[in-house]
């Protein structure tokens, strides 16, 4: 192992519970031990992936929160008798792997419950909700500290929990506790007075305005929360080591606004000056480790950092609460191990927590135990797979079903939280396959194809591997995407599979002659709008970003989707002037792109005031300018440019057939989720 | 009576033999070869609306299960 890691591997203390080293796997929705939406019960596809990271050697592994009462079905979490039956034995074969688990429970997510179309239908119909309130009940699971708005919904406004509630689910908190402990459970952490989620809504004294003894001091404002760990403490026993997911800083401006990172704004939430009371407040009450980062769903990047982000984002901010208290910290966001493992041997941080590098890599750690470190591929942030709770002006969730029931895959690591579903089988017929594109589907294909022991081949146009993804990784913050290319690029060689650069195919069919099979990853090309006057003078992303071809400062780009608002905060990186012209009526209004990513891009734009043309279109574009159409006015804009930014097509080569098949943006326009996800289905099959 | 327990009979019977189709579909000799008779786009389609069902009907199986001593 390189010695720069080595702090991460000493062993540290959550009262009496000794964490054989420094790697707390974060909590992430879906990873649970006692299923996700569903009512409760012991999850299997969750033990199985839990019981992986603790054999990969995390030291402390937290599974993703389970609400103290069932969203479906309503039964409290400690009510369940055969659940804590089969957990014991869980624990037992868990425990031989020397790492600790504690189950984080969590009262809810009040005013930030991400409810679709149908449940805001249900939580604004008193009649309907009180008729389906056996089963779910969308009110009582949206309600806060008081009458606030939803974070995801229109006109939805959250109900006060009565004082009765509050107190039932604080003994429920307890009740539960004892149940985890006698199962074998090593500790609890509370979620949260953090991110917004319902005890943190107690906590913001501008979303509590209760008159009653959980409103208006701090101290009053952190009782549910202290009263949680006490009921806890009585019992499941004093020495039961109790956890608090906790945000420093809330880095929110208002309802639905977030804070850009360095910006100069005023603290809607919590700030800095609040939270060193706080802590001190939370460790006399009994809590016995604090798992920080910082933000809100209102300013969701914070505790989901995206790509834009930078790196060990909350560090500086959970390094400066720690000075005020005893107890153990450990810091979320972006962390990179080796800046942890510095902090931590200067006696400035005593853990890091780390989330979705579990997801894409499942040997990430052994990997640095054995100086592999290089080969482990690294998560961009896409949150495609693991956390697509997505939503524009004016919807809900628009998340789909089947991935509301299903968090935490990863949308790079298809077997993550489906390894029933996606796995590698050996073939008893081994074939020879060519593959023709050398982009992320072809050389995900590739590797399925080799590791099921088949023989492919990688036919690329180009020069370089990597297609459409070489122009999406150019932008200077996209450092993930560009280690995830190498990562493949290594890949590709340690399998010792053959790829064939410069090797434009014409005709799949001729292939066939000397393959098997033949698998047509050919990706896509920007969309065309001949009804648009001088449309043939746009450039292209991948003139822009990857030949950075296209000059000057004043770039407009028709269409406000993920690649041009990417490619716009680029430009206004290194100081230009980008315009965005969007058909619709927000930025990046697409499903499956999780609100963390989105609503960074739409607050950039806002805070780095760029122009944003809403509802509007372009009419003609000409050498210099272009007419840009709004719902009240026409004119013409001066610029260098025009970036084409309506969208793509497929651009699969020649037929299907029996033995060709399709991977990647040839067959519909997706992310990376679709292209590797697909790339995996078609080639378990051959 | 003998029709009622007959009823049953035949009942038990499609459950066992749409258990054993379900146990024979899921095997990866027949998911390839459904893959090739129903094309890539068919089969991949159907599969996965076949496991939101699935993951549809855990719900009230699991919420009966948990009412169980």
């Amino acid at each position: 192992m390189n010695p720069k890691y080595e702090p991460l591997f000493t062993p540290f203390k959550i009262g009496e519970v000794e964490i054989p080293n420094r790697i707390v796997q974060c909590s992430m929705g879906g990873t649970t031990l006692f299923g996700w939406l569903e009512p409760s019960h012991f999850d299997l596809e969750g033990a199985d992936f839990l019981l992986k990271r603790a054999k990969d050697g995390v030291g402390l592994v937290l599974p993703g929160m389970q609400v103290i009462r069932d969203t479906m079905g309503r039964k409290w979490l400690d009510s369940n008798r055969q659940m804590y039956r089969v957990l014991k034995p869980y624990m037992d074969e868990y425990h031989k792997t020397g790492s600790k688990l504690f189950i984080q429970l969590a009262g809810g997510f009040g005013r930030s419950m991400a409810v679709t179309p149908w449940m805001a239908a249900l939580a604004r119909n008193d009649l309907l909700n009180k008729i389906a309130s056996p089963i779910v009940d969308v009110q009582y699971a949206c309600a806060s500290a008081s009458a606030t708005p939803n974070r995801w919904a229109d006109n939805l406004t959250s109900r006060p929990f009565t004082v009765e509630e509050i107190q039932e689910m604080v003994w429920h908190f307890g009740a539960t506790a004892k149940k985890l402990r006698e199962a074998g459970i090593d500790g609890v952490e509370i979620h949260a007075v953090h991110e917004g989620y319902n005890l943190d809504q107690f906590a913001i004294a501008n979303m509590n305005f209760r008159t009653d003894q959980y409103g208006g001091s701090l101290e009053n404002r952190l009782r549910f929360a202290t009263e949680i760990v006490q009921e806890i403490h009585k019992q499941a026993g004093d020495d039961f080591p109790v956890s608090l997911r906790y945000s420093v800083r809330s880095c929110t401006k208002g309802w639905r606004k977030g804070a850009m990172p360095g910006e100069d704004f005023v603290e809607f939430g919590r700030d800095m000056a609040e939270s060193e009371k706080a802590v001190k407040i939370l460790q006399d009450a009994g809590y016995a480790f604090l798992n920080c980062d910082n933000g809100t769903y209102d300013a969701w990047y914070w505790a989901h950092p995206p790509q834009y982000m930078p790196d060990n984002c909350n560090l500086e901010d959970v390094e400066h609460i720690r000075q005020f208290i005893d107890i153990p910290v450990a810091c979320a966001g972006r962390m990179d191990p080796v800046k942890a493992a510095e902090e931590i041997a200067a006696g400035r941080l005593d853990a890091v927590a780390i989330a979705r590098q579990n997801l894409v890599d499942e040997h990430w750690i052994t990997k640095i135990k054995e100086g592999r470190e290089d080969e482990i591929r690294p998560c961009i942030r896409c949150h495609n797979g693991c956390f697509n709770f997505s939503k524009a002006a004016g919807t809900e969730n628009m998340q789909a079903l089947g991935d509301s029931l299903h968090l935490a895959r990863c949308a790079l690591n298809p077997p993550t939280m489906q390894h029933n579903r996606y796995k590698i089988v050996p073939t008893k017929n081994p074939k020879k396959v060519a593959i023709v594109g050398g982009g992320v589907g072809g050389m995900e294909s590739a590797l399925v194809l080799k590791k099921r022991g088949h023989n492919p081949v990688i036919f690329e146009k180009e020069d370089k591997l990597g297609g459409l993804f070489l122009t999406a990784s150019a932008m200077t913050f996209k450092e993930n995407d560009k280690q995830l290319l190498k990562w493949y690029e290594d890949e590709l060689k340690r399998y010792g599979i053959e790829v064939r650069f410069n090797s434009e195919i014409k005709d799949v069919n001729e292939l066939l002659k000397s393959f098997d099979e033949v698998i047509v990853a050919t990706g896509s090309v920007p969309r065309n709008m001949p009804q648009i006057k001088g449309f043939d003078k746009t450039r292209s992303f991948r003139e822009l970003l990857r030949e950075q071809s296209v000059k000057g400062d004043t770039i407009v780009f028709l269409g406000g989707g993920q690649s041009s608002c990417e490619a716009a905060y680029d430009l206004v990186l290194a100081g230009k002037h980008p315009i965005i012209v969007e058909y619709g009526n927000d930025l990046v209004a697409a499903q499956a792109t999780c609100l963390a990513n989105t609503s960074f891009l739409r607050d950039a734009m806002e805070y780095h005031k760029v122009p944003v043309y809403l509802h509007s279109t372009i009419t003609e574009i000409g050498d210099g300018y272009c007419v840009i159409k709004t719902p009240d006015d026409a004119f013409k804009q001066e610029c260098d440019a025009v970036v084409n930014g309506v969208g793509f097509v497929p651009a699969p080569l020649g037929d299907k057939g029996a033995h060709i098949h399709r991977v990647g943006d040839c067959v519909a326009i997706g992310n990376l989720r679709t292209v590797v996800w697909r790339a995996w289905d078609v080639c378990m099959r051959i | 009576m003998k029709k009622k327990a007959k009823k049953l009979l035949v009942l038990v019977c499609l459950g066992g033999v749409g258990y054993l189709f379900a146990k024979l579909i899921k095997t990866d000799f027949c998911k390839e070869r459904l893959f090739k008779i129903l094309g890539e786009d068919t089969y991949l389609a159907i599969e996965d609306k076949v496991y939101l069902l699935g993951d549809l009907l855990m719900w009230p199986i699991d919420f009966v299960r948990a009412l169980l001593p």
